[in-house]
Formats: C-alpha cells, sequence, structure tokens
C-alpha cells in the first residue's frame, strides 16, 4: 500500500509528545496537518525543525492560525496553509487519518 | 464474515492508566473489534506503556483494574500486541516488566504497521 497517511495533530509541540509521537512514526511521503492548539508548533523553532526534515507534506489550517493571531504570511515557505475545503481534500487524498492528541 | 469485509484496524494507546479515559477507551475499542472478526494491532507508545506495567494494585485509588482484561486479549484472538521500544527504555523498563507476553517494536516497525491499516485509532 502506497497511499499516504494523512496525519493530523492538534496539540503544541511546546505543551505536548503529540507531534514528536508522530513524527517518529510517520512514512516519508505521508501528509501532516497541524490544526487547533497544533497551529502554535509554528512558534517552536526545534519543533519546526524536526518538522521540516521529516520528508512529509506539512499544512496548517488557515482558521486555526487566524484565530491565534498566527501569521499566514510569515509562515516558512515548505508549510503550506489550508482552509477547511482543503483539508477534506487532503482526507480523501489520503488513505487514513491518524489523530494526534 | 466475508474477507471482504475483514478490516486491519490499528489501535494506538499513548496514554498513562489512570487520571485519563483513553486506556480504557482504546481497550473497548479493540475487543469491540475483535468481536467482530476485524484485524486488529494493539500499539502501546508513549505514556501508553505504563498500562502493562506489572505490580499495580489500583484498587488503592479505587480505580479498575485493566491487567485483567490485557490477559483475556488471547481468548479474543487479539496476538498482533506491540510496544514502543523506545518508551519502554525512556521509563527503565523491558518486556519483563509488563503484565502480558509483547512484540517490542521499533518505531518503524510502527510506521509499517499504520502504514498497512485500513484505519487507525489513536488516544
Amino acid at each position: 500500500m502506497s497511499t499516504p497517511s494523512l496525519h493530523i495533530v492538534n496539540k503544541s509541540s511546546l505543551d505536548s509528545n503529540a507531534l514528536t509521537s508522530c513524527l517518529a512514526v510517520s512514512t516519508p511521503g505521508d501528509c501532516l496537518l497541524l490544526i487547533e492548539d497544533g497551529a502554535y508548533s509554528v512558534l517552536d523553532p526545534s519543533g519546526l525543525q524536526t518538522l521540516l526534515h521529516a520528508h512529509l507534506e506539512i499544512y496548517v489550517l488557515a482558521e486555526d492560525m487566524q484565530a491565534r493571531g498566527l501569521d499566514a504570511g510569515s509562515l516558512d515557505s515548505r508549510l503550506c496553509c489550508v482552509d477547511y475545503a482543503g483539508f477534506v481534500a487532503l482526507a480523501c487524498r489520503c488513505a487514513r487519518t491518524v489523530s494526534w492528541s | 464474515m466475508s474477507e471482504h469485509a475483514r478490516k486491519t484496524l490499528t489501535f494506538i494507546t499513548r496514554k498513562a492508566p489512570y487520571g485519563q479515559h483513553g486506556a480504557k477507551a482504546s481497550l473497548d475499542m479493540v475487543l469491540s473489534a475483535a468481536v467482530f472478526d476485524q484485524q486488529v494491532h494493539y500499539i502501546f507508545m508513549s505514556e501508553g506503556v505504563l498500562q502493562l506495567r506489572r505490580g499495580q494494585q489500583p484498587g488503592a485509588i479505587d480505580a479498575k483494574d485493566l491487567s485483567a482484561a490485557f490477559s483475556a486479549l488471547p481468548l479474543y484472538d487479539v496476538d498482533s500486541i506491540h510496544v514502543e521500544a523506545e518508551a519502554l527504555q525512556a521509563r527503565g523498563m523491558s518486556a519483563q516488566d509488563l503484565v502480558i507476553p509483547v512484540k517490542v517494536a521499533s518505531a518503524a516497525d510502527i510506521a509499517t504497521l499504520i502504514h498497512h491499516s485500513d484505519a487507525v485509532f489513536n488516544l
């Protein structure tokens, strides 16, 4: 089975090991979406570095960034901002979702 | 049940046994899935490995003992039970410290199980 998984992380990497655990057992080519407090992980420089080295497609939910005062414009160019419709499209493209909380 | 209806379901449990409901909820889901003849992988990661620690006496805090239920897993044909090696090591534990026989799994082993699952439940 070569189709990717969509990992959904809803806790900040500064507050929880959800992101660390997720990255440990993800497969290169998987998609990772940061939602809810997971969006705060973009403020964590070391968390972000680990993310960017994981060979995943990384997305952040725009609405959750906006709600938390996180500026999508200053996001690292290797991270993509998606809205709810994009979230649905990702879920459809991936074979399974794995939620990390 | 036809092979067509048989799914591979992976349950990841990452919470310590008391103070949160995740441990019991995961176990209930695993047993339910097994009763419906699904292929089940049961994976203990992070704090979840503490659920299997020997010597627990939850009666001391009026909590329910899960270890009896863990011992029943083979009766439900749940034999794909995996414990994250790194999580054990980080807590100074080994497979001998656990109430049931398990497979000690690397992160790569767990990634492979997830990758071959139809659905993954993670509490």
